[in-house]
């Protein structure tokens, strides 16, 4: 008698019509493409445009770290795979398969996106490094991170090289962000806006905006920053995409932002208030990639839609604390590390509040403790700044 | 804001089992009966004797007796072992058809007009009447109740995709359906009924088939086009606004299959027992499609050549029969098993995409958005890894109630809803200790 497939319930799956993982990573790659081409066109063919180059490789030097840096990604994680996997991998085509199914590209595209533009390449290819091994293949591989490798490999790049990371890699005298003979930034040597503001004592308009353009040019990305982080249009573009294709909950980047945008307004009215300052804040320092690609990664974010608002908000105020009080532009960067221990802890108790419908003894603790951080971090971020 | 009910349209497949017109297969040469599911079943006859159809066979042992009526008229032959919808293998009972289907004269000439709740009920009873939506209670369990009733609801939701044997019985005996309708509203001891019905395309026919039938205290509450809108809990609470703990009948509802209807209407007007119903024979991997109307123990092997058989070519290691629905089924190790009376569908399908490995969990949380428990089932998947029964608890593993959504959501293809019915299994067990 002939044996038939036996499998469990259910059998049918909306992956056979294509809500697979692979199509979720592939949307967010397509997601990304908006950035990629813009930092391309700002980084490289506008650098071949204004003749602001030294030599043809420096020109083209953004694009080939954005095509060396996923590739090496992918390498690191296969030479994981492979060590650390060697009982179940027993052929060349096991270790494609799981190679495949780790998508180790993404955390060297991102972290190229959120670096300086002329890094040295063996700083970048070594953070690339930590952040694969460390962030990612020493908790178990894809699905088990606890933090956005991407942003591990970056912290580790701020941390351990942050005397090399303002040099430019072509000229040691020119700031990391700007090609060699750019002068179009030539009075501020180069500084991105947020290194450029944690350095003033005095904070107007004419001193934190003017220097690069008006508030067009940081929607639109023309001024000297990392690859990926200056155009918000660009961002926003990959956001609708990402949104109606529903790879990422549209609610964490909206809640994010609009945190930002309300307590900057506030800690902006002893600079004598106004849109400019929290407009500003918001339009900078990577926050709307941050919101958009790094704080709805599925992987280290809540599961529940109020587990996620909930980290929404308190990422909102963290990033205004790390950004102002320690004159840090990695505030972003910061944040969603602290958020993504943090997280673990409110997804806990947002789930069991799911299953109950209702707040119950054992969750109201914690409830309370998170609103009382969030509300000083909130008032010493409006206060004390 | 903590949580809202999720609703989740899936693609019906409905439309090819109801292309065809249904036909009938009341002639097994045997029919087959479990001999202790779904509880221990005490034997009435003897093996060698002589059985009419609507005789009693065995009777079944627990809280709620009830009775196993035989299906055919014929000879008891004996024990033999047979694959069951549940894809065990298990002690049956065979009754050879003599094809005479000599009828037992206990339900013949009833007149339910001039019975009362009560004779109703033990109508219920002594034709061994269950629940034919797939739960397969006693029915007369549910209408014997001392709470007030203030509705009963007829589901004619059938949620599940592929399956149509309850639009086609319903479809092809209107008036029947109406007229036990009726009759279990008098069993339930109330004045008000209602058919809840899925609005959609397909479902325009029989409602305007139903619409001219009713009768003042009847309604019909359309449902929204969603799984698992035929959910007793989903379909009690958004047709009467009202909530309930475990049972409906704390919202002083009784909820019934529409074929259990039916059924109850041939034993009352023809005195014909509960013993066969429609079954739909479908998927991609038959040759023809249907519904089949047939007595419960028929040998599924009988069945299938009546629709052509399975496709030319087709790969047994990639193929997939089904015992019910494609949501909630069970997957069959060989073709060789007999239908019984909660038994809906047999989905023969092509499945290819089972054995590929995938990548791990991407924590995109459509599983817990998609539950209809409200649970997080990649948590508790998490928390059975690790047996963590605490945890389990806390997560509520205990609440799930087997739909399948979150493994159909899966991007990943876990098993969510077999582990979670794991962890279900395991509470369960840890309690009754």
């Amino acid at each position: 008698m002939e044996k038939y497939l036996v499998t469990n319930a259910p059998y049918l799956r909306s992956a056979d019509n294509g809500q697979t993982t692979g199509i979720i990573m592939r949307d967010l790659f397509i997601g990304l493409c908006p950035v990629i081409l813009f930092s391309i066109y700002q980084n490289v063919i506008r650098v071949f445009t204004l003749h602001t180059y030294s030599s043809v490789l420096e020109a083209i030097y953004p694009l080939i770290t954005l095509i060396v840096a996923p590739l090496f990604s992918l390498l690191v994680e296969t030479l994981c795979l492979f060590i650390m996997k060697r009982k179940e991998i027993h052929s060349f085509t096991d270790l494609l398969i799981e190679a495949k199914n780790g998508f180790g590209a993404f955390p060297g595209l991102f972290i190229v996106l959120i670096s300086p533009v002329y890094l040295k390449m063996w700083v970048l290819l070594l953070s690339i490094a930590v952040g694969v091994v460390v962030g990612k293949m020493l908790f178990g591989g894809f699905g088990q991170n606890i933090f956005n490798p991407a942003i591990i490999g970056r912290a580790f790049m701020a941390f351990s090289f942050s005397s090399l990371m303002s040099k430019n890699c072509f000229n040691e005298n020119v700031s990391s962000y700007l090609s060699t003979g750019n002068t179009l930034y030539d009075a501020l040597a180069g500084a991105t806006p947020l290194t450029n503001y944690s350095t003033l004592t005095d904070i107007k308009f004419s001193t934190v905006v003017s220097p690069f353009g008006n508030m067009w040019t940081y929607l639109f990305g023309t001024y000297p920053g990392a690859l990926g982080e200056t155009s918000v249009i660009a961002i926003l573009i990959g956001f609708i995409y990402l949104t109606l294709r529903r790879t990422i909950d549209y609610k964490v980047p909206l809640i994010y932002i609009a945190t930002v945008f309300v307590t900057t307004f506030f800690a902006g009215l002893k600079y004598g208030g106004g849109i400019w300052y929290p407009t500003f804040q918001i339009l900078t320092g990577g926050l709307f990639f941050g919101a958009v690609y790094m704080a709805t990664e599925p992987v280290t974010s809540p599961k529940t839609d109020l587990g996620r608002a909930m980290n929404a908000l308190m990422l909102g105020v963290l990033t205004v604390l790390f950004r102002l009080i320690g004159n840090n532009p990695e505030g972003v960067a910061t944040a969603i590390v602290t958020m993504n221990i943090f997280g673990l802890l409110i997804n806990k108790y947002c789930v069991k509040m799911r299953v109950d419908g209702k707040l119950t003894k054992n969750e109201l603790p914690q409830l309370i403790i998170y609103i009382v951080i969030f509300l000083v971090i909130f008032v010493y971020d409006i206060v004390m700044i | 804001m903590i949580r809202t009910l999720p609703e989740l349209h899936i693609e019906g497949y409905k439309e090819m089992s109801i292309v065809n017109d249904p036909i009938e297969f009341t002639k097994p040469k045997s029919v087959f009966l479990p001999l202790a599911f779904p509880g221990p079943m005490e034997l009435k006859k003897e093996i060698g004797d002589r059985i009419k159809l609507g005789e009693v066979v065995m009777e079944s042992k627990g809280r709620f007796p009830y009775p196993v009526l035989s299906p055919v008229s014929g000879v008891i032959k004996g024990k033999v072992k047979k694959w069951h919808p549940s894809n065990k293998m298990m002690d049956m009972l065979e009754i050879e058809n003599d094809f005479q289907d000599e009828m037992v004269d206990t339900f013949k000439n009833l007149d339910p007009d001039s019975m009362t709740r009560e004779e109703l009920i033990d109508v219920m009873k002594t034709s061994g009447l269950v629940g034919m939506g797939g739960a397969g209670f006693p029915a007369y369990a549910k209408y014997a109740t001392d709470k007030p009733v203030q509705d009963v609801l007829i589901n004619l939701a059938e949620c599940e995709p592929f399956i149509t044997c309850d639009y086609t019985s319903v479809l092809h005996n209107t008036e029947l359906f109406i007229y036990g309708f009726k009759y279990l509203m008098k069993a339930a001891g109330c004045n008000h009924g209602m058919i809840a019905i899925k609005d959609k395309e397909m479902n325009k026919k029989i409602i305007s088939k139903l619409e001219p039938l009713l009768e003042d205290n009847m309604e019909i509450k359309l449902l929204r086009d969603v799984y698992p809108a035929g959910w007793e809990r989903y379909t009690v609470e958004t047709t009467t606004k009202r909530t309930y703990k475990v049972l409906p009948i704390e919202a002083g509802v009784i909820v019934s299959n529409a074929t259990t209807c039916i059924s109850f209407a041939k034993t009352l007007k023809y005195g014909f027992p509960p013993v066969e119903k429609y079954i739909t024979i479908t998927g991609s991997a038959m040759k023809e499609q249907g519904n089949v109307l047939s007595r419960c123990g028929t040998p599924i092997t009988d069945i299938i050549p009546l629709f052509g058989g399975l496709i030319d070519g087709y790969n047994h290691n990639t193929t997939q029969i089904i015992a019910g629905g494609p949501m909630t089924g069970k997957s069959m190790y060989f073709l060789d098993f007999v239908t019984t009376l909660t038994l809906g569908a047999v989905i023969i399908k092509e499945n290819k995409n089972e054995t590929k490995k995938q990548p791990a969990c991407l924590g995109c949380g459509r599983c817990s958005k998609g539950c209809p428990s409200f649970l997080t089932p990649v948590e508790i998947n998490k928390a059975l890894m690790v047996g963590n029964i605490e945890e389990l608890k806390a997560l509520g593993a205990s609440k799930c109630i087997q739909c399948g959504l979150c493994s159909f959501v899966c991007p990943s293809r876990i098993d969510l809803t077999a582990q979670v019915g794991k962890a279900k299994d395991l509470l369960r067990k840890l309690g009754a200790r």
